[in-house]
């Protein structure tokens, strides 16, 4: 074959590939990989009810799922339907102008029953609902129901000083009393944000909008009882890679983390409800009102593909409705906040009663409400001091976070 | 005593004495490489030692020691396997890193005759123009080419992984080629167009067979880059259907996994074996493949 | 040899053999374009324009979603001066580089002087060149687990000195560089003991023959005769591994794993989390147009210094 006619035949190939690339994209993406089986369902439903294709497509770990929904956007090239946050991070995505109002949708829903006017809440930015419910977690201190009874702790603690009391307990009876790791990242800023909580709710929540310092009294007061935990060997090593492994081992009887990790626990051997059980973490003083941290992860639907598709609005009703939320409860144990459908374990139904009985003020995560730009450097600040949990670290992390908080609130 | 300098087997004699002193001060240091070898090569001993342990198995004994059975292996590499998707990946690196390299070391042979058989205005001026290719670092091309496939739309696509992987390898054999095509004396092609050739067929028939030992190094070198490549197939290719082998190793160690180092070190040995092989098979074109890029 | 008279040749003879001359030139060029054509078109698409592209991009405002069709001037680069975090990529990566350049010289170089002479030099150079043919995210996933606190190394410090050790040699600022700078030895020593060699084996013997029989010791040899007539090929040593120093990203990305600070490991580092990890595109294209002119001044004087000592030998 001439070099000319090779040449004309490559240039082809190449035209047809992209072509066919740029073909509409109606999928489902993901960062979520644990998830993958309950989000497959979820597109699976979608699809049925919106007589379109949508796949999953999953993009992962979550820094590179950002990059890639960051330039999709830039570009004006935003999937039809892909997982996100909400706070801050659902602000900035709504700023940009391609989420579509899911107003009607969600109205719909609430007067079905299938959703609270509260839940609505979790997925608003001005008033408006920009998302459909993937996960609400409540954030929790899971134990092992085990290590309680040999160390001879009766009920969970209600206040800080039972804590303290029963990790001394638990320290003599073998056991450390929390897992503590660092893995994945973004771990470092659970107990720094939990303790900031248990200081002061309204300091918690100032974190995030500029008007409290990172290196304020109540972070002090924080980083000061956490290093206190570490002195006394109450954390496993933050080194760990595997986030579960001392929990599911039993060398640790606590861990602080969200209530969906219980569907791994569940997957790793662990019964819920009878291996471990969970109780909420009291703030640290008496007269502090109890909290707790809520997690709602939304999926997005952008406006320009429900537009030009006006059949998925079917399949946003499908994924609102009970379906769909039992099957990421069967598949994942995930629950999704669906007043209709079942607690996918002991665990989240427990959770939710607990919720419900105690009544709680009930705060956005730090991860969601923390202004994008500065989130990676403030937890690689915490992280630092994880690492190293001494007096002069801690204070050059606070001092660290403050010079890039500072410079962002005045430099916006 | 005087020397008889015309004596050939004196001569001969003492040039052998010589020899001999040089390799026995050579064979006594035989030994300290040896151990020194051994000692470097402990990663090695390591990944061996823990591709055949299990997880449990290598949270209960010291690192370093030898694994009870090789039962183990089996069960590795079905894990590291079916949790990375490593043969998808296997393949979408072979099949990048094959055609790539040879589509690229084609380009370049081609570009390379251009600039040297053919009487082209500016040659230099074009070899200059790929060469530049060469000089910016990597970082230089991430956020462009993230942004323009996204625009295209051939974002984790094979087609797209592949052409960047063509045009990184382009520059470093059109060097190497030009230079050795410059070596190839002209009466060659000038017999063959006298003859009524076309300029593809003297290419073909006359230049290519003469320069095969730098083709098959140059093939080599750039089949292992791209086979060993992280970066740009993290970042361009990272779909489950189209991610690279590397990119599949490193999910393995990524944050929700919770498989011990085992399953790990035995995907590393599983990414590592076609080049290995490759460089056992065929270490000399490897060397030589190292002296082409010092000239 | 001697040619018989040649008739004339008239004016017109002489402007058709130059007219077709000219044609087969002309053919012959573009037939030539043909043949680069490809390479160009690839280097210049996927290679040149986004060079170009990069340096547009850092004087842009382009942060998380939006701000690409925002101009910005100089703001990003004035961001590199105010951040403490570019001030420690630099640092970080000029130790790295340092030590990226200077250590596999030297234990190259040892290495290479013991070679040659010895016996199986052919097994030992292709054993010591085996960790080239790997991946460095290989590499970086196996020494990852050298350096794990419960890894091979502290496994070995705590059986020779009988105490329990598990320091976290990545998760510390002050081991955390000299921890991969000796993995990122470990691979190159290979291809710079092997260039070493064909250096000092292109070294001729009479000089050397000629300084032993007058007396000279070892030391003196190296470092009269064989060091300046290395130094080629030392320099060429040199600009591969500054380069490769600069730009390594697989290795210190692998390996440093969820070690904090480990954006500020180099400044390939640096570029890649604040774009991908951070989503501040510009500022991380502003890194790189940093970085790149770096590479590129240190490369071109070594280029020049190379080419200036080749000369002198000759």
């Amino acid at each position: 074959m001439s070099l000319l006619k090779s040449m004309t035949a490559l240039g082809l190939m190449a035209t047809l590939s992209v072509g066919s690339a740029l073909a509409a994209d109606l999928s489902l993406y993901s960062d979520k990989t644990p998830w993958n089986a309950g989000m497959t369902g979820l597109a699976e439903i979608a699809s049925k009810a919106s007589g379109a294709t949508i796949s999953l497509q999953e993009v992962t770990p979550t820094d590179k799922y950002q990059a890639f929904m960051q330039t999709s956007i830039a570009g004006n090239n935003a999937p039809a339907f892909f997982t996100w946050w909400n706070g801050q991070q659902l602000s900035d995505l709504v700023a940009t102008g391609i989420a579509a109002d899911l107003t009607p949708y969600w109205d719909a829903a609430i007067a079905n029953g299938d959703y609270s006017a509260a839940q609505r809440e979790l997925v608003s930015v001005d008033g408006k609902p920009y998302g459909v419910l993937l996960n609400v977690a409540n954030w929790v201190t899971f134990y092992n129901t085990e290590a309680f009874a040999k160390a001879g702790i009766a009920a969970p603690p209600t206040t800080w000083a039972e804590l303290m009391d029963d990790c001394e307990k638990l320290k003599a009876a073998g056991y450390v009393p929390f897992n503590g790791p660092a893995s994945g990242g973004w771990m470092p800023f659970i107990w720094f944000s939990q303790l900031v909580l248990g200081t002061s709710p309204d300091a918690f929540v100032g974190l995030t909008d500029g008007t409290v310092a990172y290196d304020g009294p109540e972070v002090q007061n924080a980083f000061k009882v956490w290093g206190e935990m570490y002195a006394k060997g109450y954390f496993t090593d933050p080194r760990e890679a595997d986030d579960q492994l001392n929990f599911v081992n039993k060398k640790a009887a606590m861990f602080l983390v969200g209530d969906w990790h219980s569907g791994s626990f569940a997957e790793a051997g662990m019964e819920p409800g009878k291996d471990f059980a969970t109780f909420l973490m009291p703030p640290l003083s008496p007269d502090v009102q109890q909290s707790v941290i809520v997690e709602a992860s939304p999926i997005v639907v952008s406006k320009a593909a429900l537009d030009a598709n006006p059949d998925l609005g079917k399949a946003v009703q499908a994924m609102m409705g009970e379906e769909a939320s039992n099957t990421l409860g069967k598949t994942v144990q995930v629950y999704n906040g669906n007043l209709k459908a079942e607690a996918p374990n002991a665990t989240i139904a427990a959770d939710k009663d607990l919720v419900a009985t105690l009544k709680p003020r009930a705060l956005v995560r730090w991860w969601e409400a923390v202004p994008s730009q500065i989130q990676g450097d403030l937890v690689a600040a915490m992280g630092a001091f994880m690492f190293d949990p001494t007096p002069e670290q801690a204070q050059k992390s606070m001092a660290t976070m403050q010079s890039i908080n500072a410079d962002y609130w005045a430099n916006k | 005593m005087a020397i008889d300098l015309s004596d050939k087997k004196f001569i001969q004699s003492l040039i052998d004495k010589e020899r001999r002193d040089q390799r026995a001060g050579g064979r006594w240091l035989v030994l300290p490489i040896a151990a020194l070898t051994l000692a470097y090569l402990t990663p090695f001993y390591y990944l061996i030692v823990t591709i055949f342990k299990s997880s449990e198995e290598y949270a209960l004994k010291g690192v370093l020691q030898p694994p009870d059975t090789l039962a183990p292996f089996v069960d590795n590499v079905v894990q590291a396997w079916a949790i990375a998707n490593m043969g998808a990946a296997a393949w979408n690196s072979f099949t990048y890193a094959s055609v790539g390299a040879l589509v690229a070391v084609a380009f370049a042979a081609a570009a390379a005759y251009g600039m040297t058989r053919l009487h082209l205005l500016g040659a230099n001026g074009w070899f200059m123009v790929i060469f530049a290719g060469t000089l910016f670092p990597f970082q230089m091309y991430l956020v462009p080419l993230l942004f323009g496939f996204q625009r295209i739309g051939i974002i984790n696509t094979w087609f797209g992984m592949l052409l960047v992987y063509v045009a990184i390898c382009i520059p470093f054999p059109l060097l190497v080629l030009r230079n050795s095509f410059s070596g190839i004396s002209r009466e060659v092609d000038e017999a063959a167009r006298i003859e009524g050739a076309s300029e593809w067929r003297v290419f073909i028939s006359m230049i290519i067979p003469n320069a095969k030992g730098p083709l098959i190094a140059l093939f080599l070198l750039q089949f292992t880059f791209i086979w060993n490549d992280l970066l740009f197939s993290s970042i361009l290719a990272n779909g489950i259907g189209v991610r690279s082998i590397m990119v599949a190793l490193q999910s393995l160690q990524g944050t929700y996994s919770t498989i011990g180092p085992t399953v790990v070190i035995t995907g590393t040995l599983i990414s590592s074996i076609p080049t290995v092989l490759l460089f056992i098979v065929l270490r000399r074109y490897f060397m030589a493949g190292l002296q082409l890029g010092t000239k | 040899m001697v040619t018989p008279a040649s008739p004339p040749i008239s004016p017109e003879i002489l402007r058709d053999a130059r007219r077709r001359e000219r044609r087969v030139a002309w053919r012959q060029t573009r037939v030539a374009w043909l043949f680069i054509a490809p390479a160009v078109f690839m280097v210049f698409a996927f290679l040149l324009t986004p060079v170009v592209f990069n340096v547009i991009l850092s004087f842009t405002k382009w942060q998380k979603f939006t701000g690409l069709d925002k101009f910005a001037g100089f703001a990003n680069y004035e961001r590199l001066f105010r951040v403490p975090y570019f001030a420690e990529a630099l640092s970080n990566t000029a130790l790295w580089v340092i030590g990226a350049v200077a250590l596999p010289l030297a234990v190259g170089l040892g290495l290479a002087l013991l070679l040659r002479n010895v016996p199986l030099q052919e097994t030992f150079k292709s054993l010591f060149f085996l960790p080239r043919v790997l991946a460095p995210a290989a590499v970086g996933a196996i020494w990852y687990y050298v350096y794990a606190p419960h890894g091979v190394l502290n496994s070995v410090v705590s059986g020779v000195s009988g105490v329990p050790f598990d320091y976290g040699w990545t998760y510390s600022p002050q081991t955390v560089t000299p921890a991969v700078i000796v993995t990122f030895v470990w691979q190159t020593l290979g291809i710079t003991m092997v260039l070493l060699l064909l250096g000092l084996a292109a070294i001729p013997k009479d000089p050397i023959e000629a300084a032993r029989v007058d007396g000279a010791s070892q030391g003196q040899i190296f470092r009269h005769i064989i060091w300046p007539l290395l130094l080629p090929t030392v320099l060429v040593v040199t600009i591969l591994n500054v380069a490769a120093g600069f730009t390594t990203f697989d290795l210190l990305w692998v390996m440093a794993g969820d070690y904090p600070g480990k954006r500020t490991l180099s400044l390939a580092v640096y570029m890649y989390y604040e774009a991908f990890s951070n989503g501040a595109w510009a500022y991380g294209s502003a890194v790189a147009v940093v970085l790149s002119a770096m590479v590129i001044t240190v490369s071109s004087m070594l280029a020049v210094i190379q080419s200036r000592v080749e000369k002198a030998i000759r």
